[in-house]
C-alpha cells in the first residue's frame, strides 16, 4: 500500500548526503523488514520498521536540496512527524542553511519532532576533512530538538539508529496522540450527556 | 452608542432619527436607519437581486484558493482575457442556478428548515449500482451490511456536499469533505459491522467510498471542482499561458541530465506527459494522484536508477513545462481540498503529489535567478515568441509520439502475424485432418469392397431358385427331402437345425448392408434404389410375412447359404422394371404397379425423411392390412407415396408369390401369411398340413436375417 504511518522528511543542502542515507537505510537493511515497496530512485522510499512490537510503515520524503527550490520545501514538511536536517561538519554553509530550516520548521509546523544529522562522519573520523562547525554550537542547537546524531552513510554508522530512535519517538507521540484524543472524544461524550441532562432539566 | 459611531457630536438631531428613505417615519439603527417598512421593502429588493445572481454565494473576492498559487499577473492578461473569464464566470452561474432550481437547494434555504425539506434532488441510481457491483467485485468477504452503510454514506455524503456547496466557501467545503472522511473512518473503527475487517480493507474502503462519491461531485459544474467563487479557472489559463511563454526553458536551464537524442529517454518523457495529461481526465483524486504518481514514476525512470528528490523536481518541471497539462491549477487545487487528507499526506502518491505541486509553483514564481540566469537574457527569452522556443523539445516529442505510434502499430502486426501463424497452423491441421480423414474413408471402402466382392452369382441364384420355384410342386418335393428327418423327430430338434444355420449367416447380414450401398449407386441409374432402401429397416421387425420381404432383400447380396425362401423370387422379379408388369403378376395388378412407379419418382425427396417412420408403420400388421385397401386405387391419400409403394410391393410379393397357389384377394393372402406361422398352420388341419407346416418352418429358418434377429417368436411358436 502506498498509505504510510509516518511521514519523514529529509532536508539539507545540496552534496549533503541526503540521498546517500536514505539508500543506505533503505537498502542495507536486511535484518530487520524488508522494504515493502520497490523504490525506483531513491526520492521516495518507504519501509516497515518495528517499534514496540508494532509495525509501523515509513515513507521518507527526499526533498531538493539546490537552493533554487528552497521556496518549495515548506510543502514538503507539510504535516510531516519527523524531519531530519542534514549538514555536514566540514561545511559551514551547509550549517547556516541548516539554521533556516530549523526556524522553520519551529513556526510553521510546531508538532514536527525535529532531528539533526551531521553526515560523512567517515570522513571526520578518518581525518580528511577538517571540522568546521563546532560542536557546542551543534550542542546547544540541539538541546531544544528531538535528537542529534552523527551519521556516515558509507560505514553505515549511527544510519538505524537514527530511524529507529525517530520510528520509537513517533510511535510513542501516536500512542500518546491516541489517547489524548480519546480522552477528548470521551470527554465530549460526557459533556453531550450533561448536556442532554441540563436540558431535560 | 450606535448613534455615536454615527455623529461625532453629542447633539442629535431629529432628521438622524427619521427613516433614511425621507418618510416621515422614524428609523430605526436596527433597520439601518430605515423605518420598518422601507426596511423590509429595501430586504425584498436584496433578496431577488440575490436570487437572480445567486448572490448566496460568497462574493469571488473574499476566496482564494486553499494553496495560495499566486500568480504574478502578466501583461499578456489583456482585458479580453478578463472579459472572457467574466462571460464562463456568468455563464458557470447560469449552470448551477439551473442546477440548484433542478434539485431545489440552497437559493432558498434560509426559508426552510433543513428536517423539512424533503430531498427531491436523488442521486442517480447508477451510482448505486456502480458502486454495488464494484463492492462485489473488490471486498468479496465483506458482510453486506457493510456494503449498504458505503453506499448510505456517499449518499448523505453527496448530498451535503451539494447542499453545502452553495452556502460555503471551498475552504469550508473542504474541511466539511475532510470531516467526512474522518466520520466515516471513525464509524469504520466503531461499528459492529467493520469488527473483523483489517485495516488495510478499511483505507481501501474509505478510498472506495471516496471515488465513488468524488466521481459523481467532479462532473457537477461549479461544485468541487474549479468551483465557482474562486479563481481556479482563471488560473489555469494564467498557467498555460505562463507555460506556452516559457517553451524555451530546456533541460539545461533547469540542471537536468536529460538527452534529447535518446529514444529511450524522449520515450520516457512522453510517457510521463502523457500520464500528466491524463490527469485532468481521471474524475476522482485517487485516480487524479495515481496518475501523477505513474506520470512521477516515470520522470523518476528518466532520471536514472538512483534518482533523488535533487533530479526529480527538475525533471518533473520541465517535463511540466513541456506537458502543459489542461486545467493544471483545478486539478490540483481538486486534489489538495478534496482528496482524503491522510492519504495526501503521507504516502508515494502524496510525495509525487506534492512534488508536482512543487514544480507548478517553481514555474509560476519562475524568475531569471531560479534559472541561473540573466537578467536580461530571461527577458529576452520572455520576449521571445511562444512559437519559437522550445522546438527542438517540441519535434523530438513529436518524434516520440510517432515513434510511439509506430512502435504500437508494429506490436498490433507482430500480434496479427501471430494470429495468422496460428491459424495457419490451424488450417494446415484441418488440412492435414481432412487428408487423414479422406484416406482412412478411401481405405474402409477398400477394405469393405475388398471384404465383399460385388459378385453377382447371388442374383442368379434366386433367377434359379424362381425358376425352380416357378413349377411350384417340385419345390416342395425338393425340400421335403430334407426336412423329412426333421418332422419326424421331436419338435426340439427343429431349432437345432436352426441354430447351426444362423452362425454363419450372421456375418454377411452385416455385410449386406455395405453391400445395399454398393448396390444403391447401381441401382441408381435405374432409380430403384427406393425399393431396396427400406427394407432393412423392416427386416428387424420381422412380422411374419415380412419374412419374405428381408429373404428378398438379401437376394441381392450373396448369401453365404444356398438356400433362400420361394418367396423372394417375386421381389426378384419386381428389382428389374422390365419384370414389373411381366407375366408373372396377375394382369389386373399390373397397371396399379406402372402407377406406383411414377409416384416413386415423385417421392424421391420425402424418401430421406419418411425412411425412419417406415419401420413402425409396418409394424403393426392392422396398418399394413388397411393400407393396401386404399391405396393401390387412391394413391394421393397416402402419407408418403413411396411407402405405400413399398408395401403395396410387399402385398404383391405375397400375392404373387402366394397366387401362384392361392387366390388373389388380398384379404385371403394375410391369412395364408398368417397360416404360414407353424402354430397357425396347425390349427386348421389342412389335408397338406405335414408338408406344408415343414416347408413354412424351413422358410422361416431359411432366411437368415429373420433367424438371427428373431428367434423368439418362432421357438415358442414351433415347440
Amino acid at each position: 500500500m502506498s498509505r504510510c504511518d509516518f511521514k519523514i522528511v529529509l532536508l539539507g543542502s545540496e552534496h549533503v548526503g541526503k540521498t546517500s542515507l536514505v539508500l543506505r537505510f533503505v537498502n542495507c537493511r536486511f535484518n530487520s523488514g524488508t522494504p515493502y515497496q520497490n523504490t525506483i530512485g531513491a526520492a521516495f522510499c518507504a519501509k516497515q520498521m518495528q517499534s514496540n512490537d508494532k509495525y509501523f510503515n515509513v515513507g521518507i520524503w527526499d526533498t531538493a536540496g539546490s537552493e533554487r527550490y528552497e521556496a518549495m520545501t515548506r510543502m514538503y514538511y507539510r504535516g510531516a512527524h519527523a524531519a531530519i536536517i542534514c549538514y555536514e561538519p566540514s561545511s559551514q554553509a551547509s550549517w547556516t542553511r541548516l539554521r533556516h530550516w530549523l526556524q522553520e520548521l519551529r513556526t510553521v509546523e510546531e508538532d514536527c519532532k525535529v532531528y539533526l544529522c551531521g553526515t560523512k562522519k567517515d570522513l571526520i573520523d578518518g581525518g580528511l576533512v577538517q571540522r568546521e562547525v563546532p560542536e557546542d554550537i551543534i550542542a546547544t542547537y540541539s538541546q531544544g530538538l528531538s535528537g542529534h546524531y552523527l551519521t556516515s552513510s558509507k560505514t553505515g554508522e549511527n544510519v538505524d539508529e537514527l530511524f529507529q530512535k525517530i520510528v520509537d519517538d513517533c510511535a510513542a507521540d501516536l500512542r500518546v496522540m491516541k489517547d489524548v484524543e480519546e480522552a477528548r472524544l470521551h470527554l465530549q461524550k460526557e459533556e453531550n450527556a450533561k448536556n442532554k441532562n441540563y436540558c431535560y432539566c | 452608542m450606535i448613534f455615536a459611531s454615527k455623529m461625532p457630536s453629542l447633539r442629535i438631531d431629529q432628521s438622524d432619527l427619521k427613516c433614511k428613505n425621507g418618510c416621515d417615519y422614524f428609523g430605526n439603527p436596527q433597520w439601518q436607519g430605515y423605518c420598518s417598512k422601507c426596511h423590509r421593502e429595501l430586504l425584498q429588493r436584496q433578496r431577488r437581486a440575490e436570487k437572480a445572481s445567486s448572490a448566496t454565494l460568497p462574493k469571488p473576492e473574499q476566496k482564494k484558493p486553499e494553496r495560495g498559487i499566486k500568480l504574478a499577473s502578466h501583461s499578456s492578461f489583456s482585458k479580453f482575457e478578463e472579459k472572457r473569464l467574466r462571460q464562463s464566470e456568468t455563464l458557470k452561474k447560469a449552470n448551477l442556478l439551473k442546477f440548484s432550481v433542478f434539485k431545489k437547494s440552497s437559493t432558498d434555504e434560509h426559508d426552510h428548515t433543513p428536517e423539512r425539506k424533503p430531498p427531491e434532488f436523488k442521486i442517480p441510481a447508477l451510482i448505486n449500482e456502480g458502486m454495488k457491483r464494484e463492492f462485489r467485485v473488490r471486498f468479496t468477504n465483506l458482510p453486506p451490511q457493510v456494503d449498504r452503510d458505503a453506499r448510505v454514506f456517499v449518499h448523505s455524503f453527496i448530498m451535503d456536499v451539494i447542499k453545502c456547496s452553495n452556502v460555503m466557501t471551498v475552504d469550508e467545503l473542504s474541511e466539511r469533505v475532510q470531516r467526512h472522511y474522518q466520520h466515516f473512518m471513525k464509524y469504520m473503527d466503531t461499528s459492529p459491522h467493520f469488527a473483523n475487517a483489517e485495516s488495510e480493507i478499511k483505507e481501501l474502503l474509505i478510498d472506495f467510498v471516496e471515488k465513488h462519491a468524488m466521481t459523481y461531485l467532479h462532473d457537477l459544474p461549479g461544485v468541487v471542482f474549479s468551483p465557482i467563487g474562486t479563481e481556479d479557472e482563471r488560473l489555469d489559463r494564467a498557467m498555460s499561458e505562463r507555460i506556452q511563454q516559457l517553451s524555451w526553458v530546456g533541460e539545461k536551464h533547469l540542471e537536468c541530465k536529460l538527452d534529447r537524442t535518446d529514444s529511450a529517454c524522449s520515450q520516457l518523457l512522453y510517457k510521463a506527459i502523457s500520464e500528466l495529461l491524463a490527469v485532468d481526465g481521471a474524475a476522482g483524486p485517487g485516480g487524479k494522484l495515481s496518475r501523477v504518481r505513474r506520470a512521477c514514476r516515470h520522470v523518476l525512470a528518466l532520471c536514472g536508477a538512483s534518482a533523488s528528490a535533487d533530479d526529480l523536481l527538475p525533471a518533473l518541471i520541465f517535463t511540466v513545462l513541456k506537458a502543459n497539462p489542461p486545467r493544471l491549477v483545478s486539478n490540483i487545487n481538486f486534489v489538495t481540498r478534496f482528496c482524503n487528507a491522510q492519504r495526501l499526506m503521507t504516502g508515494e502518491g502524496g510525495y509525487y503529489f506534492t512534488n508536482l505541486c512543487c514544480a507548478v509553483s517553481f514555474i509560476e514564481n519562475l524568475t531569471a535567478e531560479s534559472l541561473n540566469m540573466d537578467k536580461k537574457e530571461f527577458d529576452c527569452y520572455m520576449a521571445m515568441p511562444a512559437s519559437i522556443g522550445g522546438s527542438t523539445w517540441a519535434a523530438a516529442l513529436s518524434l516520440c509520439g510517432a515513434a510511439r505510434e509506430a512502435a504500437e502499430q508494429r506490436a498490433a502486426a507482430r500480434a496479427l502475424l501471430a494470429d495468422v501463424a496460428t491459424l495457419r497452423a490451424e488450417a494446415d491441421l484441418l488440412a492435414a485432418n481432412a487428408d487423414s480423414f479422406e484416406k482412412e474413408i478411401a481405405f474402409k471402402v477398400n477394405d469393405v469392397l475388398a471384404n465383399t466382392p460385388l459378385e453377382i452369382k447371388p442374383r442368379r441364384e434366386p433367377l434359379r431358385l424362381s425358376s425352380l420355384r416357378n413349377s411350384s410342386i417340385p419345390l416342395i418335393d425338393l425340400e421335403t427331402p430334407v426336412d423329412t428327418p426333421a418332422p419326424m423327430k421331436p419338435s426340439e430338434d427343429i431349432p437345432q437345425i436352426k441354430l447351426p444355420e444362423i452362425m454363419p449367416v450372421e456375418e454377411p447380414v452385416t455385410v449386406t448392408f455395405d453391400r445395399t450401398t454398393d448396390e444403391k449407386i447401381t441401382q441408381n441409374i435405374i432409380d430403384f434404389q427406393s425399393l431396396e432402401k427400406p427394407s432393412p429397416p423392416k427386416s428387424p421387425q420381422n412380422q411374419p410375412w415380412e419374412l419374405k420381404q428381408t429373404g428378398s432383400f438379401e437376394l441381392l447380396t450373396p448369401s453365404p447359404l444356398g438356400f433362400t425362401p420361394f418367396d423372394s423370387r417375386s421381389i426378384d422379379e419386381l428389382m428389374t422394371p422390365d419384370d414389373f408388369g411381366s407375366d408373372h403378376l396377375a394382369p389386373g395388378l399390373s397397371n396399379i404397379n406402372y402407377d406406383i412407379d411414377l409416384s416413386d419418382f415423385s417421392g424421391d425427396n420425402s424418401l430421406a425423411e419418411d425412411t425412419p417412420k417406415e419401420p413402425k408403420d409396418p409394424f403393426s400388421p392392422d396398418g399394413i392390412k388397411k393400407e393396401p385397401v386404399f391405396d393401390p386405387f387412391q394413391p394421393q391419400t397416402s402419407q408418403s407415396s413411396y411407402k405405400n409403394v413399398l408395401e403395396k410391393f410387399d402385398e404383391f410379393s405375397l400375392i404373387d408369390s402366394k397366387s401362384n397357389e392361392t387366390s388373389e384377394a388380398f384379404e385371403v393372402v394375410h391369412r395364408t401369411q398368417d397360416s404360414c406361422t407353424p402354430a397357425a398352420a396347425e390349427e386348421p388341419g389342412d389335408p397338406f398340413s405335414p408338408v406344408q407346416k415343414e416347408a413354412s418352418i424351413l422358410d422361416d429358418s431359411g432366411s437368415p436375417t429373420s433367424a438371427c434377429l428373431l428367434p423368439s417368436p418362432l421357438q415358442p411358436q414351433t415347440r
